[in-house]
This record gives structure tokens, sequence and C-alpha cells, in this order.
């Protein structure tokens, strides 16, 4: 399993995909730092309030359109280098190769562990390079409840750990956002057991996420909607229960679709 | 003639195979219509009046034009996003799907990279007119059912209290279906030729951005601006965004599309690369 494992770790981290993903998420943050951060270094140099780079960065506010494009898209990036790879297999029968060699447990397994791999990482990276990019510019001052200039609340969630150690909510949050996404890219590969089309496995992740999202704010129950509160400004506040709900679910039908495969008598072609 | 005939037949062939291949897309096309035809009737009845215009609003309205601002939170307005991406979703990956795993059947059958292509664009525009065919059907089904009006009486639109005074049933008619049809046509063209030279999944993903960056800014070529009620003329008051300045754009965007993609499509290396 350690050699498949390696395998499909450079075969989903060294491709074009991959590269295009990253750059898109690194360029949105740029965008943003030109348009939002860079004009602020006069306003810091002038010696007026600082404003915290916890309020400013990419993650840390609702308001800009780059902001909400990187995390309405976010799905659909994730499942790009690898969403569609079991498809692919069971065409070019790769996969029968694989499940002969290592054993169909490991090769299911493996696609699993390497989709919420390449979910995680294609979420967090863009968020992390933000972050460090608008700490370049702006302090990272501790934000102060009372002035009401961030937009979460104390009652959100970690709000309290956010005016008192803003650094460790940032990353926990970035991790949040990455287990997040990470499990829901899992689905590119659970989508197996529906359909044999490339594309629909890409965009299953994005469908549910769409699907969640539409649900929630049409019937205004907001804090079912990932595309919200996965933003760590919580644009929506949600609950631990909802996103601890949320997770597993996810998880619990990604592991179906794996079992259902491990146990099928033909396997995946 | 003969070519004629075969373009007629091809035609039909892309009408044909894009509705049946997408029966479960159109299974959820129907239970989504439905799903906003119920959000829908749920608003109006605050207002105690049922009329189809006002029932068209909460899906067709959008969101008034987003000023930014610190304290601001952009949010895209749910019922009608819902509904401008699920027909991109619907159409998108029929033509690509058509030239590279239907062994190109189709295409060595037409004789002419041209006739292939305008067969597809003619297919995307049925079945956009149907989506919206669709919906409208629902909503009228709905509202015959609440025994409702076409036009409601006091000449003002329920839920968002603009006057519809002076207004022909054809400007009406233009402003809530043809214009917002016609821009759903020109996106789901481009993003068919993007479809054929990106990966189809790529062009979607563009078509879905160009709708939100349409939310964020009010700008007449960001087209999906003329999709929304509450960015025309008649409701936001800008000469710029005017219901016949988006038809003349979106037929100039057709036009342009349609002669690039001919000409790109001539010149692309049709056999599968991976």
């Amino acid at each position: 399993m350690k050699r498949y494992l390696n395998m499909e770790l450079k075969r989903a981290f060294l491709n074009k995909r991959m590269v295009l993903a990253l750059s898109f998420g690194v360029l949105l943050s740029i965008w943003h730092y030109l348009g939002y951060i860079f004009p602020l270094r006069n306003y810091i140099i002038a010696g007026a309030y600082p404003l915290s780079a916890y309020n400013k960065w990419l993650g840390g506010e609702c308001y800009s359109l780059q902001s909400s494009l990187f995390y309405m898209l976010l799905p659909i990036l994730c499942a790009l280098p690898y969403g569609d790879s079991w498809v692919y297999d069971c065409l070019s029968s790769i996969g029968g190769q694989a499940i002969i060699r290592g054993g169909k447990r490991a090769f299911v397994l493996t696609k699993m562990l390497v989709a919420f791999m390449t979910g995680a990482v294609i979420a967090v990276l863009p968020l992390l390079f933000d972050f460090v990019l608008t700490s370049s510019t702006l302090p990272a001052i501790t934000p102060k409840v009372g002035l009401g200039l961030s937009p979460i609340g104390t009652g959100a969630l970690l709000g309290d750990l956010f005016y008192t150690h803003p650094l460790i909510y940032v990353l926990i949050y970035i991790g949040i956002d990455g287990l997040f996404l990470g499990v829901l890219n899992t689905f590119s590969i659970a989508a197996r057991i529906f359909t044999a089309n490339k594309y629909m496995s890409l965009l299953l992740p994005f469908i549910c996420y769409m699907a969640i999202h539409s649900a929630g704010t049409t019937i205004y129950h907001f804090e079912i909607c990932p595309s919200g509160f996965l933003r760590p400004c919580q644009q929506f506040e949600t609950t631990w229960e909802i996103l601890i709900i949320e997770i597993m679910f996810m998880m619990t039908v990604s592991l179906l679709a794996a079992r259902k495969y491990i146990r099928e008598e033909q396997g995946l072609l | 003639m003969k070519q004629s005939r075969s373009f007629m037949h091809l035609i039909l062939y892309d009408i044909r195979y894009s509705f049946r291949k997408n029966r479960i897309k159109w299974f959820f096309t129907v239970s989504i219509q439905l799903w906003l035809c119920i959000r829908s009737f749920q608003e109006v009845s605050f207002y105690g009046s049922y009329d189809y215009l006002s029932e068209l609003w909460p899906v067709m309205s959008g969101a008034s034009e987003y000023i930014l601002s610190e304290d601001s939170a952009f949010q895209l307005p749910a019922c009608w996003f819902l509904f401008q991406i699920f027909q991109f979703f619907l159409i998108g990956f029929y033509s690509e799907s058509e030239l590279n795993f239907g062994n190109g059947q189709a295409l060595i059958r037409t004789h002419t990279r041209e006739m292939w292509l305008a067969s597809k664009f003619i297919s995307v525009i049925v079945n956009i007119v149907s989506y919206y065919g669709c919906f409208l059907v629902v909503l009228l089904i709905g509202n015959t059912i609440h025994a409702g009006k076409v036009i409601p009486e006091n000449g003002m639109i329920g839920l968002a209290g603009i006057p519809i005074f002076h207004k022909s049933i054809w400007e009406v008619w233009s402003a809530f279906i043809i214009l917002p049809l016609l821009v759903s046509v020109t996106l789901g063209e481009i993003q068919v030729v993007l479809s054929l030279f990106l990966d189809p999944v790529i062009s979607f993903m563009a078509v879905v951005g160009f709708m939100v960056i349409s939310v964020f800014w009010m700008h007449p070529f960001l087209i999906g601006n003329f999709s929304m009620l509450y960015r025309q003329e008649w409701v936001s008051g800008k000469p710029e965004m005017s219901v016949d300045i988006g038809i003349i754009l979106c037929f100039v965007l057709l036009i342009a599309t349609f002669t690039f993609g001919i000409i790109m499509f001539r010149k692309k290396d049709i056999l599968p690369a991976e």
C-alpha cells in the first residue's frame, strides 16, 4: 500500500491541474492584496489606528469579490487535480492492474486518502499564503471586541478565541477548512458509485456544496451553508454540532461507497 | 439539398440525445424548479394576491447593486443563482462528450465542422428555452391552482413594490423572460465554445465565476447583470442597463462567439489527447 500511496501522491500532486488550482488560489490572493491591502500602506504610515491583518486577509472579511469567488469555487478547485482519477483508472484498466497487485481495499482507501489530502492542501495553501502576504503589510494586532471592526461575534464559533488568541483561531479555522474540504473532496472518488462520467466525478463535491448552500439560503437556515461558515470571518455563523454532523455525514457516505466497492464482486471495472 | 437535409438530421440528433443523455439532470431540474416555485409562492403568499409577475420576481430579480464597504457582506441572491447555475450545469458537458466519447461519429457523418458546431449551438438554445419553458409552466400551474392573475391588478409587483404602469405586455415579457433567456443562451454558447477548447469543468467554473462577478459589479459588459430584474434600467434607473442595450449586447456576443467558435473549431485537433 505504501508504494501505491507514493505513486498516487505523485500522480495527484505533480500534475498541471494541481498547479492550475493552486495558481488560481494564489492569484486571487494577490488580486485581493493589491485591491484591498496594498492601498492601506499610506494609512498605516500616517499613524492612524492600525488595522489588523486578522480583519483584512482573504478569510477575515466578507465584503470582497475575491473572497466570495474563492469560497464559491473551492470545491471545484479541490477536485480538479485528482477527482476524476478513479474514472480514468477504470477506463484505462490501471485500476484492474492496481487491484491485482495490491488488493482492492488498499486501492480504494489510497484513493480516498489522496483525494482527502489534495482537497485539504488546495484549500489550505492559498489561505496561508494570503494570511502571510497580508501580515507582511498590516500589523497582526489582536482585535478588540467593542470596536466593531471585525465581523466575528463573541458568540460565533471560537469567537472568544478570536479576541484572545487570533493567530490560533486563524490556524484552527484554516485547519477546519482543510478538514471539511478534504472530506468533501472524497466525494469525487465516491462518485464512481453513481456514474462513470468523469465530469460528474469532478463536480460532485461542488454539487453537494451548492445543494447545501441553496437549501440553506432559500429556507433562511444560513447556519448549514458551508460556503458561509467555512470562511474564517464566519459570514454565516454555525455551531459545532452542525459542523461535526456535516463532516461525519460526508465521511460516512464516502466510507460506505468505499465499502461497497471493496465488497463488490466485480470490483470497479 | 443533401447538405441541408443532413444538417437537419444532425440538429434532430443533437436535440434528442442532449435530452436523453441528461435525463437524470432533467429530473433534478424539475425538482429544483418545483422547489423554487414553492419558495416563490411562500413569499408571494404574504402579500395576499397571487399574480404571475410577483411569483416570477423572487427567482428572476437577483440582487440590487452591491455597494462595497467594510461593513457590508457580499451575498449571492440564492434563488436567482441556483436557477442560473443549474442550466449551465445542464448544458455544459454534452458537446465535449459528444466530440470525445461518441467516437466522433456525428462529426464524421456531418462532413463539415461548421455544421457540427452550429448544431450544438442550436441544441443549447433548445435546451435553455426548454429550461425556462419548464419553469414557466411549473409556475403557471401553481398560479392557476391559486387562481392567480398574470399581471397584478394594481400595477405593482407585490414583493418589491415596483410599479409596472405604462408598460406593454411585450415590454414586461422582454424584461422578465426574453432578456434573461438571451443572457442564458449567450453564456451557454460561450460555455460550449470554451468547453471544446478548455476542459468543460473549467469552462463551467468560468461561467459560475462570471455570474458571481456580475452580482458584485454592475456593468453592462458583465451581461449576467441583465438577467437580474433589480439591475435593469426600469428598476435601477441606470440608462446603460436598458433592455435594448442588453439585447444588442447579447446578440453581438452571440455572433462573436459563433464566429470565433467556427474559426477555432476548424483548426482544432479533434483526436483526443490523454
